[in-house]
């Protein structure tokens, strides 16, 4: 099975000022990959590159296999993408636009686009120009999802979305992405995996959804893989003194911040492994304790670094 | 089985179609051209005489208007089509939507001039050569300014009679050229095509003009992407902002300096400097007057400053509708709700009074080398006077009805008063000679007047202005 997106040694530069400074990514069948990073980070910049709104300064991008600049039609039509605004055209009701959309697209489900309009309340006679911001980032997504993308691409799409209708969007995201049966057919009917690329700043999303997580961070990517596994690597640990005030300079590997006050010190550690508490406490006389953080933290943290 | 990676070409030409069929302003392109085109034909002189290009004003205008607007309004329509992320992420998007720009183009550019052309034994080939040469111009316009001035140039030396021969007289033994001009012309479309097809993010035409949404109510997408386009112009060139022009020209005209307030409110409110604009207005003016002086009656050249009178009028249209989706964020600034508006105010009035100052010189030169006579300082007072007056007027009423109706609206409103004013000011001018410049006088001060109260209740309505 061909890999959906792939990015290798992307470099991207505007006028001279490199955005993206040799990206390596890989988004394998059936991934929910959550792409997180600070505003300008680049996070749109490398979701256009992978696919093929800008072209690399230097290095590749591959979508199914194929260079992303200049993909076939087979190749598009696997492919749903949600931009951060979504354009239309303002006289055309929302169903016409759903329609000329859906003329492009040979898989074209429009039974699923209709559900996806009832559920999320899409007004189907009102015209696309009247829409509000969030309602035309629904019809965005109704566009993206109707023709039952193996690959979906999301660029913060739920940043303009009320509470109720996130939760909708999340829950769907979930059942297309779920493992098999799960779907049920409800949305969509194709046995195909689903993958898909989500850049949000909503951590708690990330958390529901995300499989695998990569985090975007000076131009390239400081960390990819498992949510679980980061959550396990990154860790607060609170070192206390059995004998007196603990030197300014103590050593802790692996340590983003430390902050040491009297017989308390607290580090964020990136490279946490079972047995660094107990070498710690070894090492400097003090009794640890192990913070678990969230992917909020997680992310304010290696930022702050 | 493999669902195939297209749909049908036909269905994907029909969702290319429906952009056009569900858009109100096609419509009335349609309704509009279709009954001009008819009301030419029934008017046709059906003789045999001599091409004569006094007998057929408005046909060259016709001609070369209609083309002119055609390609302006599909290439707005077209380029929105493509610079947007789905010209490259959808299937197979980019034919369909081409070939009906193609089919479109061939069948008005290739129609109409030829039906024109045949129902007043007009050379086809000059009519369609003209046809595809404007319209091919205008095209490229929407992604460098710069083509639109020879696309001006023709259309303004079609009154110049030698002009009007080459093109339309079919006596004129001019094929090889004529013919040479069409290809290079369908060659020009051509490559427009292929620019249209690879364009991407990072050409710097991969934007749509503001001034697009002068002609329809601009949706909150369009509204954003305006937005965007106004912070990335003032950006690229602080102050003097240069999107109809070539930024080069805009830069040997400006001055940097540091900006006082009044002008920071400018930010955003035209594509060029008042200075750019006034000098190309008037230099456009100046073509067509010089381009219809061997053809018109001298004594025509009189009625100059009367007809100067809406120019500004027009232009004035074109900085609006760019400020509005400003608006809502400028609101926010440190100022009063009443100061920014008397700001704003006062600044499209300075503006159009800048370009009246720019025609009301060029009336002077005109006068001077063709009708010296008249050349007085109580004449120049009151033209002056007359022209500023005009301007005053129209353009306090363009900016009452602004803050509810579109360019294209404003300009139908204001046409009726505008030619009121036209009327009059060529009726008191022909008394000139009984009565000296009294009436004209008076005429402008009571403009001025109502200028004034319009100017207080534009002022009352935009403060009451719902903007976002």
């Amino acid at each position: 099975m061909t890999t959906p997106l792939e990015a290798r040694s992307l470099i991207k530069a505007f006028d001279g000022d490199a955005v993206l400074k040799g990206v390596d990514l890989t988004v394998e069948p059936g991934t929910v990959l959550g792409l997180l990073g600070k505003n300008g980070s680049g996070k749109s910049t490398l979701i256009k590159c992978l696919l093929g709104l800008l072209k690399p300064t230097a290095g590749e991008a591959f979508v199914f296999g194929e260079d992303a600049w200049s993909l076939s039609a087979a190749a598009k039509g696997r492919l749903g993408y949600v931009p951060q605004e979504v354009v239309t055209y303002p006289w055309m009701r929302v169903r016409q636009v759903i329609a000329y959309t859906g003329a492009f697209y040979p898989t074209w489900n429009q039974r699923l686009a209709d559900d996806l309009c009832r559920r999320w309340n899409l007004p189907l006679e009102q015209r696309a120009g009247v829409l509000s911001v969030g309602q035309l980032q629904t019809l965005g997504l109704v566009l993206a999802l109707g023709h039952e993308p193996e690959l979906l691409v999301l660029d913060e799409p739920v940043a303009s979305l009320d509470p109720s209708a996130r939760r909708e969007f999340l829950r769907i995201l979930i059942e297309i992405t779920g493992d098999g049966d799960d779907a049920g057919g409800r949305v969509g009917e194709s046995a195909r995996p689903r993958t898909v690329l989500f850049s949000t700043h909503i951590t708690s999303d990330l958390e529901r959804i995300a499989s695998r997580l990569a985090l975007l961070k000076d131009g390239a990517i400081a960390f990819e893989g498992e949510s679980d596994a980061l959550k396990e690597r990154v860790k607060r640990i609170r070192l206390t003194s059995r004998n007196g005030a603990l030197p300014t300079g103590i050593d802790i590997p692996g340590a983003i911040h430390t902050t040491v006050e009297g017989v308390l010190a607290e580090a964020t550690v990136t490279d946490f492994t079972p047995d660094l508490p107990a070498r710690l406490a070894a090492e400097n006389n003090v009794d640890v304790a192990v913070v678990d953080l969230n992917l909020e933290e997680i992310f304010v943290e290696m930022h702050d670094e | 089985m493999n669902s195939p990676s297209v749909t049908p070409l036909p269905r994907r030409l029909a969702a290319a179609w429906s952009t056009y069929t569900t858009r109100p302003m096609w419509w009335w392109f349609l309704g509009i051209a279709g009954l001009v085109l008819l009301l030419t034909l029934v008017v046709a002189p059906r003789n045999d005489e001599p091409f004569d290009p006094e007998e057929i004003v408005l046909v060259p205008i016709w001609l070369s208007v209609a083309p002119i607007v055609f390609a302006a309004l599909l290439g707005l329509h077209i380029k929105s089509q493509f610079v947007t992320p789905a010209a490259r992420v959808m299937p197979t998007y980019r034919t369909p939507h081409l070939a009906v720009v193609v089919m479109l183009t061939l069948l008005v550019l290739g129609v109409v001039p030829l039906v024109t052309a045949v129902g007043y034994g007009l050379s086809p080939l000059g009519a369609m050569t003209l046809a595809i040469s404007i319209a091919t111009l205008t095209y490229w316009a929407h992604h460098h300014r710069l083509a639109a001035l020879p696309a001006v140039a023709i259309l303004f030396s079609l009154p110049e009679p030698l002009v009007a021969r080459f093109w339309f007289d079919p006596a004129v033994n001019g094929w090889p050229l004529r013919l040479a001009i069409l290809i290079a012309g369908w060659w020009g479309f051509a490559r427009w095509l292929r620019h249209v097809h690879a364009m991407h993010e990072e050409r710097s035409d991969y934007l749509i003009p503001p001034i697009g949404a002068a002609f329809h109510r601009p949706s909150r997408s369009e509204r954003a992407e305006q937005r965007k386009i106004a912070a990335r112009a003032i950006q690229k060139h602080p102050y003097w902002i240069a999107w109809l022009l070539d930024p080069r020209i805009d830069r040997t005209l400006a001055r940097p300096r540091p900006l006082r307030f009044v002008e920071l409110m400018r930010l955003g409110n035209g594509p060029q400097s008042t200075e750019t604009r006034a000098l190309l207005g008037c230099a456009m003016f100046g073509v067509m007057w010089v381009g219809m002086a061997e053809w018109i009656d001298p004594q025509m050249i009189r009625q100059a400053p009367l007809m100067a009178c809406f120019m500004p009028t027009i232009l004035m249209s074109t900085l609006i509708e760019p400020k509005k989706p400003l608006i809502e964020t400028e609101l926010l600034r440190p100022v009063t709700r009443g100061r920014y508006y008397s700001t704003l105010l006062t600044e499209w009035l300075r503006d159009a009074l800048f370009f009246a100052a720019g025609l009301a010189t060029f009336v002077i030169v005109l006068y001077s080398v063709y009708l010296p006579k008249y050349v007085t300082p109580a004449n120049l007072v009151m033209l002056v006077s007359y022209v500023a007056a005009c301007n005053l007027l129209l353009c306090s009423f363009s900016a009452l009805l602004a803050s509810k109706f579109n360019a294209m609206a404003r300009m139908t409103i204001l046409y009726v008063p505008m030619m009121a004013m036209i009327g009059l000011g060529v009726w008191l001018w022909s008394l000139h000679e009984s009565y000296g410049v009294g009436p004209l006088l008076a005429a402008a001060l009571v403009y001025g007047v109502i200028a004034a109260l319009l100017l207080r209740a534009a002022h009352r309505r935009w403060c009451n202005y719902e903007a976002g």
